[in-house]
């Protein structure tokens, strides 16, 4: 039985919930740059951390570690499992 | 032949690229090196080509191009080292660059290496590159890594799925190599005939609309995952810093906590360090001072050695031309002016690049350098621009012109911008001239003032930035989109080899090219006419000119002409002052004492020099650097205007405040 699930933008990710799914990514100029990255649906992120100042934020995704600011991170929506 | 700056991607671009000259134009079938960034491409293209290379621009573009010449048995090839990048189907410079080369058909084989320690992530462009040209070798680099790591890959199975030979290799113990070789001869052979009979580009070309674009990364992707996952086996997951896959087994657990920790990893924890809320900027700090201190101090005694050496040599070149008889108005220029000078150029220049531009490919090596930028990105983006801003302002205390060069690793306008405000970083030509005048005249204060002038700098520089991305460069702003790689030991031959060879070489020949013309004139306007002494010369009369300029920013006539002769190279103020100040005749006699150039100075007059000098206007070389990296006059004439202008402002701000302090 799977758990239910929600779907929240990569930028909620945080030291509390650490993995996600990615479903789908927003328009934007650096839409391509995310998927040649492997930001594409089905694959798992996990946030790593922040930076000291909060912003930008580093995510591991397909065995690299990818820092992108908030304003993208909010444009990748990720499904996790309902609390 | 400039190519446009992006083109659709399903154009079948036939253009033939022009070989670099002097790299060996006919070397035979041309071999390209494809990649991703750290794939490990470069030190693959240093082990098959050694030293018969040249590195250049793609035409039109700011993109290295580097190409070689391999000789294997009486066979010859020209080896292109292709932009490393993450995906061709995008429209950054670099990816524009090595789609178009692929595209054009013109090499023979393709070899693309991948890192065999993180196989799903660069089978991407493996498998990208496969549909622009099928004549490709994949080179699976990194073999001795993944053998530590105890990670089996089996290549024939990976060489049937991708339908083209797979040949695992070491870049750096250099085992596997002689069979890449051998297979490269063969392919070379077997499609090379194609080539020459006009059988190009039989690649089925790439997607152009943005949704099919995005359909086939993810089929890319999915293609990439499910291949590595069937070709490999083995390998501690976690070992290396952020290299743990999140992408196998997902298991639906409520917060994903504990289990996806990498507890024991080096690179975390390392990271939590060098990025977290309480260290980075101290250490960030420390890291800045400690690569100045060990530069200066280091170089100190280095630039003392040869300094003397030049002396001796324009003592010895003095004594032959007199004794040859050549009269004073050549043995002036040539000996007083060219030899001196540009003996200060490279007597101060040659160690502090060496020893500073060594240290900065230490740290770019060992994967500190991202962190950098990571960690301050929300600073400069408050400024308008991002975290790799940061770093071409770390290679700018070298030298701004590979800090204006260094650039390029941003996108627009963000590069641009930091292009025309890397000069209001001190480069250590002038921290070289700024410390010791300091220390000599406010003693032990000196290092304090020097503080000052570098925090002003720093100030200087953001708000240039500010100016720049709010007033000039508005519109869209790219984001900030970085990897940051595990830590890792630099090799200390290789980092010291291409330094030297890639940095510190050619900017030090740029430099006295420059250098060695305007040391002859500034000997002329210090000399002629001459006959109604210093205040008779070019100089003297210049001096006179900008005195009533000096006084609202208190600062003499004099020191302004001395900064205005340094934009020849910001070395040789010194020699400059003592010649307008009429303590020498030539730039020769100058290295005396330091002490007499400033003596009778208040201490304001002291600081607003220093303050002015170090902000005024970028070098000539640096000012040629920023054209070629614009082409433009109007950006290269706002790039001299910007640091004038606010060199103009904070010392008439400092004269203000210390007038009405009292000073
Ligand atoms: N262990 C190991 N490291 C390698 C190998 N090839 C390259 N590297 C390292 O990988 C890093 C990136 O190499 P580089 O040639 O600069 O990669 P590029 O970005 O593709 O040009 C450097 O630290 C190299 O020392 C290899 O065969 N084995
Ligand atoms: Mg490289």
């Amino acid at each position: 039985m799977l758990p239910a699930r929600r779907i929240v933008p990569l930028s909620t990710l945080g030291p509390g919930r650490r993995r996600g799914r990615i479903a789908r990514i927003e328009g934007g100029p650096w839409v391509q740059r995310l998927l040649d990255l492997g930001m594409v649906p089905e694959t798992w992120v996990e946030f790593v951390r922040r930076a000291p100042l909060g912003d930008p934020l580093a995510y591991r995704i397909r065995g690299t570690c990818v820092a992108l600011r908030r304003r993208e991170a909010s444009a990748v929506f990720v499904e996790v499992p309902e609390e | 032949m400039i190519p446009r700056k992006s083109k659709p991607l399903a154009a079948g671009c036939h253009r033939a690229f022009p070989a670099i000259p002097g790299a060996g134009g006919s070397a035979g079938p041309t071999i390209a090196l494809a990649g991703n960034p750290n794939a490990g491409k470069s030190t693959l293209f240093n082990r098959l080509v050694g030293g018969r290379q040249h590195v250049g621009n793609w035409p039109g573009k700011t993109v290295e191009r580097a190409e070689g010449r391999l000789v294997v048995e009486n066979n010859s090839f020209r080896v292109v080292d292709l932009p490393g990048t993450y995906s061709l189907f995008a429209d950054t410079p670099e990816e524009v660059v090595a789609r178009d080369f692929l595209l054009g058909g013109e090499a023979a084989v393709t070899v693309v290496t991948v890192d065999s320690t993180n196989l799903e992530r660069h089978l991407y462009l493996a498998r990208q590159t496969l549909l622009l040209t099928g004549r490709v070798v994949v080179a699976l680099n990194k073999m001795d890594l993944a053998d530590s790591m105890g990670i089996r890959i089996d290549c024939e199975d990976l060489a049937v799925r991708l339908g083209v030979p797979v040949v695992p290799v070491s870049a750096v113990t250099g085992s596997g190599i002689p069979r890449l070789l051998k297979v490269l001869g063969e392919a070379a052979e077997a499609w090379g005939e194609g080539v020459r009979n006009g059988r190009r580009g039989e690649s089925s070309g790439l997607p152009s609309g943005r949704a099919d674009r995005e359909r086939m990364a993810l089929e890319l992707h999915r293609w990439s995952r499910d291949t590595a996952a069937a070709v490999s086996a083995g390998g501690a997951r976690g070992m290396r810093g952020c290299s743990r896959d999140a992408g196998r087994d997902p298991e639906w657990e409520p917060s994903g906590g504990e289990s996806s920790r990498t507890a024991g990893d080096f690179s975390a924890r390392l990271d939590r360090v060098v990025t977290g809320r309480w260290f980075a900027f101290p250490l960030m700090a420390v890291l800045f001072g400690a690569v100045l201190w060990l530069t200066m101090f280091g170089a100190a005694p280095l630039s003392a050695l040869l300094d003397r050496g030049f002396s001796a040599a324009a003592a010895l070149a003095e004594a032959g031309l007199r004794s040859a008889g050549a009269p004073g108005w050549i043995l002036g220029p040539l000996v007083d002016g060219m030899l001196v000078g540009v003996g200060k150029v490279i007597s101060v220049m040659l160690p502090t690049m060496a020893i500073f531009f060594v240290l900065i490919a230490l740290l770019e090596e060992s994967g500190l350098v991202p962190r950098l930028a990571f960690n301050a990105d929300r600073l400069f983006q408050a400024a308008g621009t991002q975290g790799k801003h940061c770093l071409s302002c770390l290679a700018g205390l070298g030298c701004n012109v590979p800090g204006v060069m260094s650039a390029r690793i941003m996108k627009e306008p963000h590069r641009t911008i930091a292009v025309l405000t890397n000069s209001l970083v001190p480069c250590n030509g002038r921290l070289g001239v700024i410390l010791p005048l300091s220390l000599v005249f406010f003693g032990s204060g000196g290092v304090g003032v020097v503080a000052g002038i570098l925090l002003i700098s720093a100030a200087a520089m953001l708000l240039g930035t500010l100016f720049l991305s709010r007033v000039v460069f508005r519109g869209v702003q790219p984001g900030f989109i970085m990897e940051l790689p595990p830590y890792r030991w630099p090799n200390f031959r290789t980092v010291v080899l291409r330094t030297l060879r890639e940095r510190v070489i050619q900017v030090l020949g740029r430099a006295v090219t420059v250098a060695a013309p305007v040391t002859i004139l500034i000997w002329f306007m210090a000399n002629y006419p001459a006959g109604a002494g210093f205040e008779g010369t070019a100089a003297g009369r210049l001096t006179a000119f900008l005195g009533p300029l000096g006084t609202p920013l208190g600062i003499p006539g004099h020191a302004l002409t001395a900064v205005l002769f340094s934009l020849a190279a910001k070395e040789i103020v010194v020699g400059a002052l003592a010649i307008t100040g009429g303590l020498a005749a030539s730039l020769r006699g100058s290295g005396a004492d330091p002490a007499s150039l400033l003596a009778g100075w208040s201490a304001l007059e002291a600081f607003n020099f220093l303050l002015f000098f170090t902000l005024f206007m970028p070098c000539l070389l640096t000012a040629m650097t920023m054209f070629r990296e614009t082409r433009s006059w109007r950006l290269t004439a706002l790039g001299l205007a910007l640091p004038f202008g606010l060199a103009y402002l904070f010392t008439l701000a400092s004269y203000r405040i210390g007038l009405v302090l009292g000073l």
